[in-house]
């Protein structure tokens, strides 16, 4: 908890607070018929007049010297001397108070001296004149106001007999609050003077007849006579000593001083009625009813009143008191702040609310003062303020962050009734506290059943009203734990993990036996994975569907195949390899754009310009009519490329304005250009979001960089969480479809899949997809064995529960083309030509001439049988759990030979759904009982078999019958080879051992 | 005793003499003078704003891609913050400063020991922070007087980070009004900003809108109707308007003049160096607005544009009809006072007549005798000691731009439309009415008790002393939270804003029962 007393910045951005003159000029109102004559430039009194006017509705009359450049050189004096001639002679008032400028202050104007002069030379001049010195940069206009009191007092008060009166002086407040002091004092019976009395003048009942001067305010007389009063009473805990009246009369006229806080709230309220009662004055029953209705008010408030926490700014006796009314009602005050230089001002408002937030345990908060809006905005938004007390000049922070504002200070440009503004008082007190109250009340009563329906209803159709509002419940605790808050993040509300729980969840990362009890976690926890196999049976597509996870949703995901099964079996896809940079490093991730056969993300053959994107569009579109969605997956991050990606997408639309746009990301900077996205008119969206926990995230991720900066760790995690899921929620309310994948990474974020999907769905996702890793060489988890399929099932029915999952996805290339699982993207290659596929079926060996010569066989004794799975028979392109058939080759390690392709007996239809990897269980016909042991054994005829990937049970099944298994994304004749290559060296390494 | 004998009757000798000239009662056929852009009267009450209200708050603070800061202390930028409801969408790099106030906040020792380190400083902060192309810096009274350098505190800025950046020098005490500001910000635009942009091509028939700030969405409507025509607006002054247009704006063939006060010294700078020509429109009214489209198409002189230009208005007069005819029935034989800045009070005229409203008194804050007389007169302006203050510009012709009209055409044209020329607002008046100029808050009383106006637009100033003695008032300087008012929707706008402030219901409630009966 620090006082910020430090000047951030030397340029005021947006100011909050105005010039001493205007202070000035409204004190000399509370005068009765009088007026002002400000010397200097014309444009002071006019934008003065101009601010009063719109803030008080009524006319507002101060008249100026209207110095020119002339005057700047020669003196104002003739100036000066003709206004005060012409104001005396057209409104004959009973006192003029003459305030100067900056101008005349720095010409060196001396307006005390000329008013005298010009008395001096008018004996019989009846009009008082008060001459105050009143530069603007003098201070603010609070201390313009009490420098206009101190000045009247000065120039009016006389030494007078002592009489019973009291002398009141009240700092800038509304004429309705003065008018409420007057009543109190009225009713106490003791004898007292008001000045300024603003009541009537700056808040005039209706009356046709314009009265030039001021009818009401406090007579001349009545200051004339201060200096005899029993006392005086200052409502002020700042004002200056040098400025204040109170201090003047003690010091002139030996009037004693008492100083109270403004009556703001029960207790400054009660410190006046004793005051009254001490000096022998009466509190009348009405007062004591309102009291009570206060009373009243405070009990029925409170349990509105935890939910506000309150920016407060204005005048310092005003935010002070502010302050304490907010405390005994159990508001926050978080953020209270004054915009001139009041020394004392941050510790006396802290000393009021620290013992407070330490009870409650709330440690956000700040008091500063010089305080611009731009700095009231920064500690708003640190300190997590969600409403906001102070003048109109607020409107704008009020507008930009969706905070109500409270409009209590001068000035009000924006509403009616500045004139009006109630906070003295029980009254006063009782309509602050309602109109505080209610407007944490609005936001409730508003947001409450968007609130609920995003977090117990499936998907919510509409967006939510206000997520910056809804965890501020969470967030008002605090203090202790640690925040994952960050400047640069989104301000996307009060998102926090509940990381604790999830730590017990998930075991340390000791990664080999938490693989083994993986393998062994047979048993399935979640009752929906039985319903999912009932359902399952039933061969009516419309009542798989639901149990599937899709509700049936219209438009645009029953085209995308990511989202719709139905959709996955008719409608091909194509992703653009435009993405080239990263701005996070995943551990399990390594960016290729060389390796042209591996089919999973992060990898393309090559990295496509917006141009060439289109060109690639085009084609494709040509040869696949059923292409109904162009994505962007890679092999970098999509908004890390956003201009590539922007203009891809737009060169696209101008060709075929049907197609639907998808984009996978990180998340990362999706805040930031969510709405850009939803312009280009994309309609879905793939998050990878892969833990809900910061401190698991950290675990997964090495460093990302945002707007510039590198975090890593917590940090990173954390900030990437913020964005994913602030992100999540734009989009859903801009109406986006959203899938939001998890890479189960055993050990590390087992725990974690399910709570994405409640956040996620919380949030209004669409779908979930939990997916394994696919070990890659090389990166950090290279060596971590994929998750079970058993247990990948497991997760994704837990995860049904809150959010549907699809179960069909393939983990495609950054450049895949088509059908889902039928990854024609080879033949889009620049490097190969297009041709018909019958035509890449290998007919005949595919070796150029020469290698599988006959002659050489005989000395080649040690050959190898190799059993490659493929679709096309160019290159590896298939999981060894799709294989239908083998291509087998026979090799010396150099040259190589097809003998045969061999069809697979996979046994009799029925049983097991999915296929037993989980590439194409959703999409491929049910595949037979026990294939994968008839696989095996075929396999087991050949030395060697090469396949994209591996299961895990089938890896250990072919090991085990002495195959090597041998994963590449390679040309069949190169991964033929190589494979070969490593059973030789088996050999020779056997031989010899 | 005549209406000026009776305002003027209580001055002293020395004011009369002054005030006199100023206030005339239009004869019809007659060439009248008036005295305007004079020193106020000190003591007076003057509604006039001062240099740099003018030059900040009126011509340079609507630029959205500037960043303006306020050399001074905290009151004046507080004072012209966000006070005159220019509307602006952000620009194209997704900038709109006129939301914000910069201020260098000057305290005492900056006065004493000088300020132009701090803006400096505020000039660095800015740029941190905010990182505009252009900023500006508008000085207030005691820049000027303690010496404080912005021109070279500018020209270090432009080198250090490679902006734009202008100084102003408007102290509030230079000229007699804001009217001195607006001719200092004419000057930096033209020096600074206008012709530094020779890229890209602007479309054709490209025309530049001057003098419209866009107060409530005015500038807007107009762009809609000009569009709507098929013209290419390039840059607008200066409301909704960008420094970057501006920067392209000589380029365009034509220059339409809205507020003849405040820009009409770009204008003519504008003719002289780039061969621009420039035409006095008014968008308020429906006759004006078709008077001002019809003089433009015979400007360029297409058959095409002219055609469309009567499609335009002929389909935007018969969408507004029923309504104005509804409102004018309402508002037909009352009268009216207009005080305002220095082109409204004219061009409101013409829009009144649409509803059958006659104007009885109209006046400028701080026009001058050509805003009143028309151009004709400014040779016989005699330069005095307030006005020599303020820089004339002159700028030579740049022979690498031609003007859009040929010479012969120029001349025909002249004659026909009117081109460089403004007739003023004396010869828009009937006879009878009422010309005052500088109204202060004593005559304005003086001066609704003598002519009883059913209706007065003015300020927020002397807004409430009529509006508390019964008359409906229209704040035409920020239009009291409505608008837009030009253009046809505007017009209708105005006529429904009128009639709901004559026939609210409260005029009927202010007397009291018992006054009543009394009075029966």
């Amino acid at each position: 908890m620090t006082v910020s007393r430090e000047k951030l910045t030397l340029v005021n951005v947006n100011p909050c607070k105005a010039c001493f003159p205007l202070g000035v000029a409204t004190a000399f109102y509370g005068l009765a018929k009088s007026l002002t004559l400000l010397h200097g430039s014309q444009g002071c009194s006019v934008y003065i007049r101009r601010h009063m006017a719109t803030h008080y509705d009524e006319p507002v009359d101060i008249a100026s010297t209207s110095l020119t450049e002339e005057g700047t050189v020669f003196g104002g004096e003739a100036n000066l001397m003709k206004g005060l001639d012409n104001l005396i002679r057209l409104y004959e008032p009973e006192a003029i108070g003459v305030g100067t400028t900056c101008l005349a202050e720095t010409i060196g104007e001396d307006a005390v001296g000329l008013v005298k002069k010009y008395q001096a030379a008018r004996p019989n001049l009846k009009t008082k004149l008060i001459a105050v010195p009143s530069p603007g940069y003098g201070g603010t206009q609070y201390e313009g106001w009490f420098k206009g009191c101190q000045a009247v007092v000065a120039a009016l008060a006389e030494k007078t007999p002592g009489h019973g009166g009291i002398n009141v002086f009240a700092p800038p407040s509304s004429p309705a609050d003065l008018r409420a002091l007057k009543k109190l004092f009225d009713e106490s019976g003791l004898p007292y003077v008001l000045f300024p009395d603003l009541s009537e003048n700056l808040d005039r009942p209706y009356n046709p007849v314009y009265k030039r001067l001021p009818e009401g305010g406090t007579p001349l007389a009545g200051v004339k006579a201060m200096a005899g009063a029993r006392a005086s009473l200052e409502l002020s805990r700042f004002s200056p000593t040098s400025l204040s009246p109170g201090e003047f009369l003690a010091a002139n006229f030996g009037v004693p001083l008492i100083r109270l806080n403004p009556p703001i709230g029960l207790r400054d309220n009660d410190a006046l009625l004793t005051t009254i009662k001490d000096l022998g004055g009466r509190v009348s029953p009405e007062t004591i009813s309102q009291r009570g209705r206060y009373l009243d008010a405070m009990l029925d408030a409170h349990k509105y009143n935890a939910l506000g926490r309150l920016g407060i700014f204005g005048d310092p006796d005003l935010a002070y008191g502010l302050t304490r009314l907010a405390l005994e009602n159990g508001l926050s005050p978080t953020v209270v702040a004054t915009g001139g230089a009041a020394p004392t001002f941050a510790t006396t408002v802290l000393s009021e609310i620290d013992p407070v937030a330490k009870a409650a345990r709330w440690s956000k908060l700040a008091a500063v003062d010089e305080a611009d809006f731009d700095l009231i905005e920064r500690l708003a938004v640190e300190n997590e303020v969600n409403l906001l007390v102070g003048s109109s000049e607020g409107r704008r922070l009020a507008e930009k962050r969706s905070w109500p504002l409270i409009r209590l200070a001068f000035p009000v440009h924006d509403r009616q009734g500045g004139g009006r503004i109630r906070v003295f008082g029980f009254d006063g007190a009782i309509m602050t506290l309602d109109n505080l109250t209610n407007a944490i009340r609005e936001r409730e009563e508003t947001t409450f059943r968007s609130h609920l329906k995003a977090t117990y209803l499936r998907r919510a159709a509409e967006p939510l009203a206000d997520l910056n509002f809804r965890p501020t419940q969470v967030a008002a605790v605090g203090g202790t734990e640690p925040s994952f808050r960050f400047n640069g993040g989104p301000d996307f509300g009060d998102y926090k993990g509940d990381f604790r729980d999830d730590l017990k969840g998930d075991r340390p990362a000791n990664l080999k036996s938490d693989f083994k009890d993986d393998a062994k976690a047979t048993p399935v926890r979640s009752l929906s994975y039985n319903s999912c196999r009932q359902a399952k049976k039933d061969p009516d597509p419309a009542t798989l569907r639901p149990a599937y996870g899709l509700p049936s949703l219209p438009g645009p995901p029953e085209a995308h195949p990511c989202f719709s099964l139905t959709a996955a079996r008719s409608f091909a896809r194509l992703h653009l390899p435009v993405a080239r940079d990263c701005n996070l490093s995943c551990g399990y991730c390594r960016r290729d754009c060389d390796c042209p056969n591996e089919s999973r993300p992060g990898v393309a053959s090559a990295l496509l310009t917006p141009d060439a994107a289109l060109a690639r569009f085009l084609i494709v579109k040509d040869k696949l009519p059923n292409l109904t969605v162009v994505g962007v997956a890679g092999p970098g991050e999509s908004l890390a490329n956003f201009a590539a990606v922007a203009e891809t997408f737009q060169l696209i639309k101008r060709y075929d304005p049907k197609i639907s746009f998808c984009l996978s990301t990180n998340g990362l900077s999706l805040p930031r250009y969510v709405r850009d996205i939803k312009d280009l008119g994309v309609q879905s969206l793939s998050i990878t979001i892969n833990a809900i926990d910061p401190l698991v995230g950290a675990k997964i991720y090495g460093s990302l960089t945002y707007l510039g900066r590198t975090y890593a760790g917590v940090e990173g995690a954390s900030l990437l969480l913020a964005n994913q899921l602030g992100g999540l929620k734009m989009a859903v309310d801009l109406g986006l479809l959203v899938k939001v994948n998890t890479v189960i990474l055993p050990g590390l974020n087992l725990g974690q899949a399910v709570k994405v999907a409640q956040e996620a769905a919380a949030l209004g996702a669409t779908v979930g997809n939990v997916m394994r890793h696919i070990p890659v060489p090389n990166t950090p988890f290279g060596d971590l064995p994929q998750v079970s399929q058993v247990k990948l099932r497991a997760i994704s029915w837990e995860s049904q529960a809150y959010l549907p999952q699809i179960r069909h996805c393939q983990q495609c290339r950054a450049d895949a083309v088509g059908l889902l699982g039928e990854d024609l993207s080879y033949l889009f290659r620049p490097e190969l030509r297009l041709r018909p596929k019958e035509e890449l079926e290998p007919t005949a060996p595919l070796a150029p001439d020469g290698l599988a010569d006959p002659r050489k066989a005989p000395d080649f004794p040690a050959l190898v049988k190799v059993a490659v799975v493929s679709n096309s028979g160019v290159i590896v392109d298939r999981h060894f759990g799709q294989a239908t058939r083998f291509f087998v080759y026979e090799t010396d390690g150099e040259s190589l030979r097809l003998i045969a392709n061999q069809k697979v007996d996979l046994g009799p239809l029925g049983g097991h759904g999915g296929g037993f990897c989980g590439l194409k269980d959703a999409l491929a016909e049910p595949k037979p009982e026990g294939f994968i042991v008839r696989l095996v054994a075929a396999a087991a005829t050949c030395d060697a078999v090469v396949a994209t990937r591996f299961g895990q049970s089938p890896l250990d099944k072919l090991t085990a019958r002495g195959v090597t298994a041998f994963a590449s994304y390679d040309a069949v004749d190169q991964a033929v080879l190589a494979a070969a290559k490593v059973v030789l060296d088996q050999r020779s390494l056997a031989k010899s051992g | 005793m005549d209406f000026k004998s009776a305002v003027l009757g209580k001055y002293n000798a020395r004011i009369y003499k002054n005030r006199k000239d100023h206030i005339l009662e239009v004869k019809e056929g007659l060439v009248q003078k008036i005295d305007a852009n004079t020193r106020a009267v000190p003591g007076l009450m003057t509604n006039r704003g001062c240099c740099y209200a003018g030059c900040k708050g009126v011509v340079v603070g609507p630029l959205k891609d500037t960043c303006v800061i306020t050399h001074g202390p905290i009151g004046c930028g507080f004072y012209s913050w966000g006070t005159r409801r220019n509307k602006a969408r952000p620009d194209a790099d997704g900038n709109n400063f006129i939301q914000y106030c910069f201020s260098t906040d000057m305290q005492e020792p900056d006065i004493v020991f000088g300020g132009e380190k701090k803006l400096k400083k505020a000039i660095d902060e800015v740029m941190a922070i905010f990182k505009p192309k252009r900023i500006m810096i508008c000085s207030t009274c005691p820049v000027g007087l303690i010496g404080d350098d912005i021109h070279a505190v500018a020209s270090q800025a432009e080198k250090d980070y490679g902006i734009t950046c202008v100084a102003f020098s408007c102290e509030g005490y230079k000229g007699v009004s804001q009217s001195a500001g607006h001719h200092i910000a004419n000057n930096g635009l033209m020096k600074k900003i206008i012709g530094t942009d020779d890229g890209g091509l602007l479309g054709p028939r490209s025309i530049n809108l001057l003098g419209e700030y866009n107060i409530g969405g005015d500038g807007w409507e107009t762009e809609r109707l000009l569009k709507k025509i098929g013209y290419h607006v390039v840059a607008v002054f200066t409301g909704d308007g960008s420094a970057a247009d501006i920067a392209r704006s000589h380029r365009a063939d034509l220059n339409l003049v809205q507020c003849h006060r405040s820009i009409n010294y770009v204008a003519e700078m504008m003719k002289t160096a780039f061969g621009v020509n420039w035409l006095k429109v008014n968008f308020i009214g429906l006759s004006s607005i078709a008077k001002s489209l019809r003089d433009m198409a015979t400007f360029f002189g297409d058959p095409e544009i002219i055609e469309r230009t009567e499609a335009v208005i002929d389909e935007e007069v018969k969408a507004v009809t029923p309504e104005m005819a509804a409102y004018k029935s309402r508002l037909q034989g009352k009268t009216a006072a207009i005080f305002v800045g220095g082109s409204r009070s004219h061009h409101y005229q013409d829009l009144l007549r649409d509803f059958g409203v006659k104007t009885v008194l109209a006046g400028y804050e701080f026009g001058h005798r050509d805003d009143y007389e028309g151009r004709e007169v400014i040779p016989d302006i005699k330069e005095d000691a307030d006005s020599k203050n303020i820089e004339n510009l002159t700028v030579s012709p740049d022979r690498r731009y031609r003007a859009f009209l040929s010479p012969e055409r120029y001349l025909e044209l002249k004659e026909a439309i009117g081109l460089e020329e403004y007739a003023g607002l004396i010869r828009a008046m009937a006879d009878g009415g009422w010309v005052v100029d500088d109204l202060n808050h004593f005559e304005t009383e003086e001066m609704i008790r003598l002519l009883k106006p059913d209706l007065f637009f003015s300020g927020i100033k002397d807004k409430f002393v009529a509006q508390k003695a019964g008359v409906v008032c229209r704040q035409l300087h920020s239009y009291d939270y409505s608008g837009p008012y030009a253009g046809y929707r505007g017009a209708a706008n105005f006529g429904r804003d009128l009639t709901m402030g004559l026939y609210a219901p409260a005029w009927r409630l202010v007397t009291p029962p018992w006054r009543e009966v009394e009075s029966a």
